[in-house]
C-alpha cells in the first residue's frame, strides 16, 4: 500500500514545526517570528504503530501566494498533493485561522484543524467552542498544546479516519457566484489536468491568484480561457457591484469573522503587567536605544563569554596536552603531530566558544518574539533604501550565518528586493567572521575596536543597499511591510540550547577535522618550502595595495572555504600570536578584508541555488570591490592615528 | 470625514472607508483582516512616518507608512 502522505499547513508562526519536530524527533528551527520554514521537509513517522510521511510547509497567511515561501508551499501542496493536511492554526487568531480554513475546505482535499497554542487562548481568557467550529466547517477540529505535545496523538489518529473516510468540508464561500464558477469550470475541464482541482481552480482565477494564472499560462490555456471568464468577471461586477477578486476575499473574511464570533467567548483577563510594559517600550521610540543596547549586549556578552572560556579552555588543553608531549625526530612526523596539536586547540579555544555563545544568546533572543518588533521599527529605515522591515529579519540571521540568511530571503516579496537584501546579507559578519574579529581584534586590540568594526560593517552594509538599491530601481518593485506580530514568548533554555547545537554542530562536525588536515597540509608545504615561493610571488601586489605580507593570500584562500579558517590558518602558521609577525594596523587591515572579500562556499551554492549565477557572480563582484577599497583605505588612513 | 490612517494618534479607534491600493495588496490587506466597515484600533505610530501597528480583529499587525496614507478611515469618539 501507498504510504499515506500528512501535510503541516498554516499561516506563520503557529507552530508547524513544532508538531513536526514532536512526531518525527527530527529538528526543524523553531522560533518565535514568522518565516522559519522556507521550504518543504518530509519525513518518514512510525507512532503508535502507525507509519505515514509528514511534511512540515512554509507558513502561508492565505492561498493566494505573495512571497517565495508561499508560492512554495503552494507548488508543493497542488503538485504533490498529500493525502491529508492537518491545518496547524492558532487558537490566539482565531479569524486568520478560519480564513485559512475555508480557503484549505475550497481546494478539496480532506483537512482538519489544530488549533495549536490553545494554552495561550485560554490565558487571554478566550473561551472556544471547538465543537461548534467543527460542525460550521464540517472537519475535525482538536485543540493542541504542540510544545507540550497534547492533542498531537488525537491528531494523528483523526487524519488517519479522514485518509479512510475522505470526508471533506463545507464549502461555504462561493455561494452567490455559483453560476459563474461552474460556467468557467465546464470550460477549464476541456484541458486541465486530472490531478489539478477543476472548481478551485475556477474559483482561484475569479479570485485573480497570481499563482493559479501562470499554471494556466503553462497550459497554454489563457486563450479558450479569457473570452469566457472575462464574460463572468462581468457578470458578477453586475450583479454585486464588487470587483470579483475582492468581492471574494471579502466574502471569505467575513464568513470567518462571523464563524470566530460565533465560537468564541472573551472575559476580560488581566495580562502579565512585565510583558505588556516590554510590549510598548520596545514599540515606542525608546525602542531605537534599546535595540542597540539589545544588539551591543548579544556582541559584547559573546565576545566577553568567549574570552573567559578561552582562557579555560585553553588552559586544560595545554594542561592536557603536557601528558602527551611529542620527542619525534622525523621531522615530517612531528610537523604532523604539533599541526594537529595546534589546530586542536585554535579550534577548541577560538571557535567553541564565541559561536555556541553567540547561537545561544541569539536563539534566546529569537525566540523571545522580539524580532518582528526590531522589524516593525526598523520598517522606515528599510523604505528608505526600498527594501521593507521584513527584510530586516534575514539581515539578522546573517550575522548567525550568511546561509540560511540568505534561504530566509524568500520570506521577501519582488526579486529585486531578494537580491538586495542578499547582497547585504553577503557583507554582515556571520559568526565566523565573528571568530576572526574575536581572534584579531578582541583579544589582540581591544573590545571597542571590535565594537568599532561591527559599527563600521554596518554603516558599510546600509551604504551598499542604499546605493546599489538605487541602481536597480527597488522601490519601483517593492511593496511595504504587512506582517502579523506573534505575542511575546518566555524563551525556554532547552528550546535555546537545541537550537544552539543545531546551529553550531558544523562548527564541530565540518570545520574541526578540516582545520586539522589543513593545519598538517600548510605544515608540510612550509617544510617543502611552497610557503616561500608563494610568498615572493604575491608579496608585490599584497605589500603594495595592502600593506601585508603576501602569504596572508593563503588565508584568504582558505577563507573563502568557511571564513574562520582564514584565523585559523593565521594563527597556525604564526605560531599563535600574531603580533609578532604582524603590526597592529596589519591585524587591522587583514580582518577588515576578510569581513567582505567573499561570501564562503557554502554561500555561493545557496546563492546560485536562490538567485542564479549572474546575480551570484555580481554579488561576488561587489564584495570583491569592497575589501579592495575599504583594505586600501584602512592601510593609508590608520596608520595616521597610531 | 474620512481620513488617512497615518493621520490617527496612537490609542484612536477608527472604520475603514477606502483603500486606495492596488488589487493585489487589497486582497493580502483584507484577507488580514483590513475590510471596507471593519474597525481598528491603532496601537503604535513608528517615529519619524514609521510604520504603523495597529490592533486587527485582536491580533497585532503591521503595515509601513506608505501602505496606510493610501487607506482612508473614519475616526470613532
Ligand atoms: N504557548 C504555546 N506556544 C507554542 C505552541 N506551539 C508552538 N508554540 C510557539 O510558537 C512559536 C512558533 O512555532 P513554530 O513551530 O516555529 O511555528 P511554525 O508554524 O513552524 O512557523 P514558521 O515555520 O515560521 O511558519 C514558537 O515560539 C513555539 O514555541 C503552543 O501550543 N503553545
Ligand atoms: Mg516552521
Amino acid at each position: 500500500m501507498k504510504e499515506v502522505r500528512i501535510g503541516l499547513i498554516g499561516s506563520p508562526n503557529s507552530g508547524k514545526s513544532t508538531i513536526f519536530n514532536k512526531l518525527t524527533g527530527a529538528y526543524q528551527i523553531v522560533g518565535n517570528w514568522p518565516g522559519k520554514t522556507v521550504e518543504t521537509v518530509e519525513r518518514a513517522v512510525e507512532s503508535k504503530g502507525r507509519h505515514f510521511l509528514l511534511i512540515d510547509f512554509p507558513g502561508t497567511q492565505t492561498l493566494t501566494p505573495t512571497s517565495t515561501d508561499e508560492e512554495i508551499a503552494m507548488e508543493y501542496m497542488i503538485e504533490n498533493s498529500p493525502d491529508v493536511i492537518i491545518q496547524v492554526a492558532s487558537a490566539i487568531d482565531l479569524e486568520r485561522s478560519i480564513y485559512l480554513s475555508l480557503e484549505l475546505i475550497e481546494l478539496g482535499i480532506p483537512i482538519l484543524v489544530a488549533l495549536n497554542q490553545f494554552d495561550e487562548a485560554i490565558k487571554q481568557g478566550f473561551e472556544i467552542d471547538v465543537e461548534k467550529l467543527s460542525e460550521i466547517l464540517g472537519v475535525p477540529v482538536i485543540p493542541t498544546v504542540a510544545i507540550k505535545g497534547e492533542g498531537i496523538d488525537k491528531l494523528v489518529e483523526k487524519a488517519f479516519e479522514l485518509v479512510h473516510s475522505k470526508s471533506k468540508g463545507k464549502m461555504i464561500t462561493d455561494e452567490d457566484i455559483r453560476p459563474q464558477i461552474n460556467n468557467v469550470m465546464s470550460v477549464i475541464k476541456g484541458f486541465l489536468p486530472d490531478r489539478y482541482p477543476s472548481e478551485w481552480f475556477a474559483l482561484k482565477l475569479f479570485e485573480e491568484d497570481p499563482w493559479v494564472a501562470r499554471k494556466i499560462a503553462e497550459l497554454d490555456a489563457e486563450k479558450r480561457l479569457k473570452g469566457v471568464l472575462e464574460e463572468e468577471k462581468a457578470s458578477i461586477k453586475k450583479s454585486t457591484g464588487m470587483h470579483p477578486s475582492l468581492l471574494i476575499v471579502n466574502k471569505r473574511r467575513s464568513i470567518a469573522e462571523r464563524i470566530a464570533n460565533e465560537v468564541r467567548k472573551t472575559k476580560p483577563v488581566s495580562r502579565s503587567k512585565f510583558i505588556e510594559t516590554l510590549d510598548s517600550l520596545s514599540t515606542s521610540s525608546y525602542g531605537y536605544p534599546l535595540l542597540a543596547v539589545v544588539m551591543a549586549t548579544v556582541f559584547v556578552a559573546t565576545l566577553g563569554l568567549g574570552l573567559l572560556l578561552r582562557d579555560t579552555i585553553s588552559y586544560l588543553f595545554l594542561g592536557l596536552s603536557g601528558y602527551f608531549a611529542f620527542n619525534i625526530a622525523n621531522p615530517l612526523l612531528s610537523a604532523i603531530l604539533s599541526g594537529a596539536q595546534l589546530s586542536l586547540l585554535v579550534g577548541l579555544s577560538f571557535i567553541i566558544p564565541v559561536v555556541f555563545s553567540f547561537h545561544f544568546f541569539f536563539s534566546l533572543l529569537d525566540d523571545s518574539g522580539y524580532l518582528p518588533r526590531a522589524a516593525f521599527l526598523i520598517d522606515k529605515a528599510m523604505r528608505r533604501i526600498g527594501l521593507n522591515g521584513k527584510a530586516f529579519i534575514p539581515l539578522l540571521l546573517g550575522y548567525g550565518c550568511n546561509v540560511p540568511a540568505c534561504v530566509t530571503c524568500r520570506i521577501l516579496e519582488g526579486d529585486k528586493p531578494r537580491f538586495v537584501t542578499a547582497l547585504m546579507i553577503t557583507l554582515i559578519p556571520c559568526a565566523s567572521r565573528m571568530i576572526i574579529i574575536y581572534g584579531l581584534i578582541a583579544i589582540y586590540i581591544g573590545m571597542v575596536t571590535a565594537l568599532a568594526i561591527y559599527l563600521f560593517n554596518l554603516f558599510v552594509v546600509l551604504l551598499i543597499g542604499m546605493i546599489v538599491g538605487r541602481s536597480v530601481d527597488l522601490r519601483c518593485e517593492s511593496t511595504g511591510l504587512v506582517m502579523v506580530l506573534p505575542p511575546y514568548r518566555v524563551p525556554v533554555i532547552k528550546n535555546a540550547l537545541r537550537k544552539t547545537w543545531s546551529r553550531a554542530k558544523d562548527f564541530v562536525y565540518l570545520a574541526m577535522p578540516i582545520i586539522i588536515i589543513g593545519t598538517v597540509f600548510l605544515k608540510m608545504l612550509e617544510i617543502a618550502g611552497i610557503m616561500g615561493h608563494l610568498n615572493a610571488l604575491f608579496n608585490p601586489l599584497f605589500v603594495g595595495i595592502f600593506g601585508l605580507p603576501g602569504y596572508v593570500l593563503s588565508f584568504l584562500l582558505f577563507g573563502a572555504i568557511r571564513k574562520e579558517f582564514a584565523l585559523v590558518f593565521l594563527m597556525t602558521t604564526l605560531n599563535g600570536n600574531p603580533l609578532s609577525y604582524l603590526s597592529p594596523t596589519q591585524i587591522i587591515v587583514f580582518t577588515l578584508i576578510t569581513l567582505f572579500y567573499i561570501p564562503c562556499v557554502a554561500t555561493t551554492v545557496t546563492l546560485i541555488r536562490e538567485l542564479r549565477l549572474r546575480k551570484t557572480l555580481m554579488i561576488i563582484g561587489i564584495n570583491l570591490l569592497i575589501a579592495i577599497i575599504v583594505g586600501f583605505s584602512a592601510s593609508v588612513i590608520l596608520p595616521l592615528f597610531s | 470625514m474620512n481620513i488617512a490612517l497615518t493621520h490617527l494618534d496612537e490609542g484612536k479607534v477608527a472604520v475603514i472607508k477606502e483603500m486606495d491600493l492596488d488589487n493585489h495588496i487589497k486582497k493580502r490587506l483584507m484577507a488580514l483582516g483590513l475590510l471596507p466597515n471593519s474597525r481598528l484600533k491603532v496601537l503604535r505610530i513608528a517615529p519619524l512616518k514609521g510604520a504603523i501597528l495597529m490592533d486587527v480583529g485582536g491580533y497585532p499587525l503591521a503595515i509601513s507608512h506608505d501602505l496606510a496614507e493610501k487607506i482612508l478611515v473614519r475616526e470613532l469618539e
